[in-house]
């Protein structure tokens, strides 16, 4: 209201007005007319009321794992900090810091993973604390509960092994009182193989694929491969060996290992849980056009995007490792014709287009299961076995306890070639002793960079970012050397 | 399966192109009283109550009542100045008074979910991610203004001065409030703190000749107002976007905080605090004196800037010669800031392409014998991974002030003599030319000096122009696209009456 107006028509009308009008509002009749519903967007008060809304409710938890498993930032803390890649040296400094080890606690990059992790975890949150009240079929609901635990479980693993001591959430965000103290390693393992654990006995075996029954959501078989996983990861060997021992048989190896990623082949015979990317909805996977050279991309005849200068290349220490006669490495890295240098290229597309590659980022597969297994159970000969099978399926030899090397040198060797560029080369390396992680990492990036780098067992954890500190009240603690 | 909730969905095709929309929609109860109270022409006297209510707010706290009184004195009505010549008019003004802003996004106090897609296999359906966190308690934000002014008209009112003092102190800012990006959600808008905003107006026009042939009008516009954040809910800072903007007690809302660069490193330079630095790098103060140079979060950040304006002004001058006349409008701004994160982005493209050659280029250090204008690091010095790696992300470097002066309008018309146009039963016939911002004096890179990334919501505050921030990160002093250049219009006319 301007004052100077209502004056101005005073001086106008100079005489006394009286009067004009009181206050009095009718307030039940104003508050019905100031409840504005929105049109635009989903009134969140009111939604997981019912087992319909409930199923969408976890089906964005899943889509939220795309920013995750397609994310380059993540894909370069996964995959440019191990030894299997590098970043292009004249990228962001910020980038390469993160292969470098030297990123600081503000560095964004990080904090884009960290927060894209928590998206998931919020989301699945709201899943499993108001689907109990929803309304409908009951079983339905308690199945989207599981997902969403297995997904908050698969999250919090990534998130553990990251960063270590991080918060953990398991309600609703209240936005008045929004810090959480951090949670030791330990509480955050927990707390994983718990929601895994629920989960792996409320899914079922398999989807028969209908509406709400599409193959490709969580089963039970991939919440126990990914406790198998997850105890492993912890030490605990003899769980991992009894949750993966029920995994085996239940999937089988594609015959051709570049069948694994081949586009189109989504949720295919070894797939126990994948990320689902699809250009038909606009939601087609983004990473090749970070990875893959323009010229290649023209050359092969895609329409897609590639780039003059790929954000992470494979080491020559990787290309190096493949076995002569390794079927998996022509399906993994490709030397450019033009640059004469080599690319990712796992994860191609050809009928790609603006939309994204339609292809399936793959969390657990059974050569996963495989392979865990082998390396829980120690040096037998079951060990042997499985480890042999994926090695028949690249078309090499068998080994076994004369083959030369400690045998977790050797199930680490077979890990790395496997699932190169499957972002879990990091997380593999974090299970040797830290001070052979770090020799290992201080070698080779003296040798990448041509001066002597030392990495330290600080860097084996990622800093947690400055401004969750921040914002937290002191709650959220910082790793150590940061 | 269809997501039950949002009504409408996009309407474009999804093959050929991408399309957007919303409603948007609010409604505002208002109930209004006044009193006015004139004695003698001379003492005036107005008090007003009105009670408002919007659909913005959270459930709790939609309605909120205000008040104001104001008091006038017509000095030249009182006989001791009636009879003095020189002055035409005369008024003494006062006012005080609550008003209330409901200058927010439409719905954001309500929690909300957006539909998104996902694909099993090939099977699509929909999801749902978070939308804003809402906040049921959002309420008015309520401002007490307090105005003392005058408004002199001297010489036959050939001269007009008006005076405003001002001074606003609001409560209940409606700001965005950072929440841990653990939490889901980036932000929250909440009502947080107070501030005031103070400092004074003065218009003045004069009609410096005035004849029938020849007259000469001259007016300008001055605003200088202070900013201070008087308490922030108990917080000492508040955050916006990752950090970079910073609030705090005492100082402007949403100032810039980066390292600050205190040049470019020369050949000979010994900097222990960044010891892999080569010539051309950017120098870093090393803010907390550790020895070495953290990034903008740490304690190496600093406050470098703040987008808010102290001083608008407008200049305008008229000048008639029988049928010409040439009328000129300037206006200009200065005190803010903005930080250009595209400008700064694009500096640390890995390839050098795109990047802008008055802000890298031109005064970049090249060598020892060509260091350039010592502030322009050398080219990619931004990808340096040294000791300071990803501290030029957000610094000092990427600040830039906003001041300008513009010639924003010049005209030159002619009226067509009457015995002229009369001939063709023309009452009014008028030739003119004008070029619309012609030239902006300005030291900013970038296309508009102006320009905000923001464009929504709340009422400007006098002396800048100050808009809620969001929790999409619609912050008022970062650009993140380039600006548009305003376009400069050349028009010339004929205007006819009949």
């Amino acid at each position: 209201m301007n004052l100077k107006n209502i004056f101005k028509t005073s001086r106008l009308t100079p005489r006394v007005f009286g009067l004009v009008l009181m206050i009095a509002l009718v307030t039940s009749c104003s508050e019905d007319f100031l409840d504005v519903v929105p049109q635009d967007r989903i009134d969140k008060t009111t939604f997981y009321s019912t087992a319909d809304q409930v199923i969408i409710g976890v089906n964005g938890v899943y889509a939220s794992l795309r920013s995750d498993y397609g994310n380059l930032n993540l894909f370069t803390m996964r995959e440019a900090r191990s030894d299997n890649g590098q970043l292009n040296p004249n990228g962001q400094s910020e980038q390469i810091s993160l292969d470098s080890f030297n990123e600081t606690s503000g560095n964004l990059l990080v904090l884009d993973g960290w927060t894209n992790m928590y998206r998931t975890i919020s989301l699945a949150n709201a899943v499993i604390q108001n689907g109990p009240k929803a309304t409908g079929d009951q079983a339905l609901i308690a199945r989207a509960i599981a997902e969403a635990k297995f997904l908050r479980g698969l999250s919090y693993f990534q998130l553990v092994q990251l960063w270590g001591q991080v918060p953990l959430r398991t309600t609703i965000t209240d936005v008045e009182n929004a810090a959480v103290a951090s949670s030791t390693a330990i509480d955050v393992y927990n707390q994983i193989v718990k929601d895994v654990t629920e989960a792996s006995a409320a899914l079922p075996d398999s989807y028969t694929g209908g509406a709400t029954q599409e193959v490709g959501r969580a089963t039970k078989f991939s919440a126990l491969a990914l406790l198998g996983k997850v105890e492993l990861q912890r030490g605990n060997k003899t769980a991992a060996v009894s949750a993966l021992n029920q995994v085996i048989g239940k999937y089988s190896l594609m015959a051709n290992y570049a069948d694994i990623h081949k586009a189109g082949n989504d949720n295919q015979a070894e797939s126990i849980f994948e990320v689902n990317f699809n250009p038909s909805n606009q939601t087609g996977m983004g990473l090749p056009a970070n990875l893959v050279y323009q010229s290649e991309m023209t050359r092969l005849g895609s329409k897609a995007n590639g780039t003059t200068t790929p954000a992470v290349i494979p080491t020559n220490d990787l290309i190096s490792s493949y076995e002569v006669g390794d079927l998996r490495k022509a399906a993994t890295i490709t030397i450019s014709v033009a640059e004469n240098k080599p690319y990712v290229s796992k994860y191609l597309d050809l009928a790609a287009a603006a939309q994204g590659h339609d292809i399936n980022l793959v969390v657990i597969r059974y050569a996963d299961v495989l392979l865990s297994l082998a390396e829980a159970l120690g040096e037998t000969p079951d060990a042997y076995g499985y480890i042999n099978q994926v090695r028949a399926r690249a078309g090499l030899g068998a080994i076994d306890g004369s083959t030369p090397g400690t045998f977790i040198d050797k199930v680490m060797k077979e890990r790395r070639i496997e699932f190169a560029f499957e972002q879990s080369r990091w997380f593999d390396l974090l299970r040797l002793p830290s001070a052979q992680v770090t020799a290992l990492m201080s070698a080779q990036l003296t040798v990448q960079q041509g001066v002597t780098v030392t990495v330290t067992a600080n860097d084996l954890l990622f800093p947690i970012p400055q401004p969750e500190i921040d914002l937290s009240n002191g709650l959220v603690k910082q790793n150590l050397g940061y | 399966m269809a997501v039950n909730g949002p009504t409408i969905l996009s309407l474009g095709d999804r093959t050929t192109l991408t399309a957007s929309n919303g409603i948007s929609e609010n409604t505002l109860v208002s109930a209004l009283g006044r009193l006015n109270y004139s004695f003698k022409g001379k003492y005036l006297l107005t008090a007003t109550v009105r009670q408002d209510g919007s659909s913005r707010f959270g459930t709790n706290n939609r309605s909120k009542t205000f008040g104001s009184i104001a008091a006038g004195w017509l000095l030249s009505e009182e006989g001791f100045i009636k009879n003095v010549d020189f002055i035409s008019s005369a008024k003494i003004r006062g006012s005080y008074g609550t008003t209330g802003s409901n200058g927010i996004p439409d719905f954001i106090a309500r929690p909300s979910l957006n539909p998104v897609d996902q694909a099993f296999g090939s099977r699509l359906v929909k999801g749902v991610y978070n939308g804003d966190p809402g906040n049921n308690n959002l309420t008015w934000e309520t401002s007490k203004k307090l105005d003392i002014g005058f408004d002199l008209s001297f010489m036959k009112n050939r001269i007009n001065l008006v005076f405003d003092y001002y001074n606003n102190e609001t409560t209940d800012l409606l700001l965005s409030r950072s929440l841990p990006l653990s939490s889901g959600f980036a932000g929250t808008l909440t009502n947080i703190g107070s501030m005031r905003n103070s400092g004074f107006e003065i218009t003045l026009n004069a009609n410096v000749v005035q004849s029938n042939e020849f007259s000469v009008t001259l007016g300008g516009n001055v605003t200088k107002n202070k900013q201070e954040v008087l308490s922030l809910g108990g917080a000492n800072e508040l955050f916006n976007f990752f950090g970079a903007l910073r609030t705090v007690v005492g100082g402007e809302l949403q100032q810039i905080r980066g390292t600050k660069a205190i040049g470019v490193v020369q050949a000979g330079d010994v900097l222990p605090a960044q010891p892999t630095a080569v010539p051309g790098d950017i120098k870093f103060e090393d803010f907390d004196g550790n020895g070495t140079i953290g990034d903008f979060l740490s304690k190496d950040g600093q406050l470098v800037g703040d987008p808010n304006l102290d001083l608008i002004y407008g200049l305008n001058a008229s000048i008639r010669y029988k049928n010409f006349e040439l009328f000129t409008l300037l206006q200009g701004q200065s005190g803010g800031s903005v930080y250009d994160f595209y400008l700064c982005q694009v500096g640390t493209d890995a390839q050098g392409v795109n990047l802008s050659k008055e802000f890298w280029y031109d005064g970049r250090y090249v060598s020892p014998s060509q260091t350039g204008d010592g502030k322009t690091p050398r080219a990619g010095a931004l990808l340096a991974t040294g000791g300071a790696a990803g501290v030029g992300f957000v610094s000092s470097l990427g600040v830039q002030k906003t001041n300008y002066l513009r010639v924003r309008n010049i005209t030159l018309s002619y009226n067509i003599p009457s015995g002229f146009s009369e001939k063709y039963r023309i009452r009014n016939a008028r030739l003119f030319t004008s070029i619309e911002n012609l030239y902006t004096f300005t030291k900013f890179i970038g296309g508009n000096p102006d320009a905000r990334r923001n464009s929504i919501g709340g009422p400007g505050l006098i002396g800048g122009s100050r808009l809620s921030g969001t929790s999409d990160g619609r912050e008022l002093a970062l650009t993140s696209v380039p600006s548009l250049p305003l376009p400069r219009t050349w028009t010339v006319g004929l205007t006819f009456s009949f």
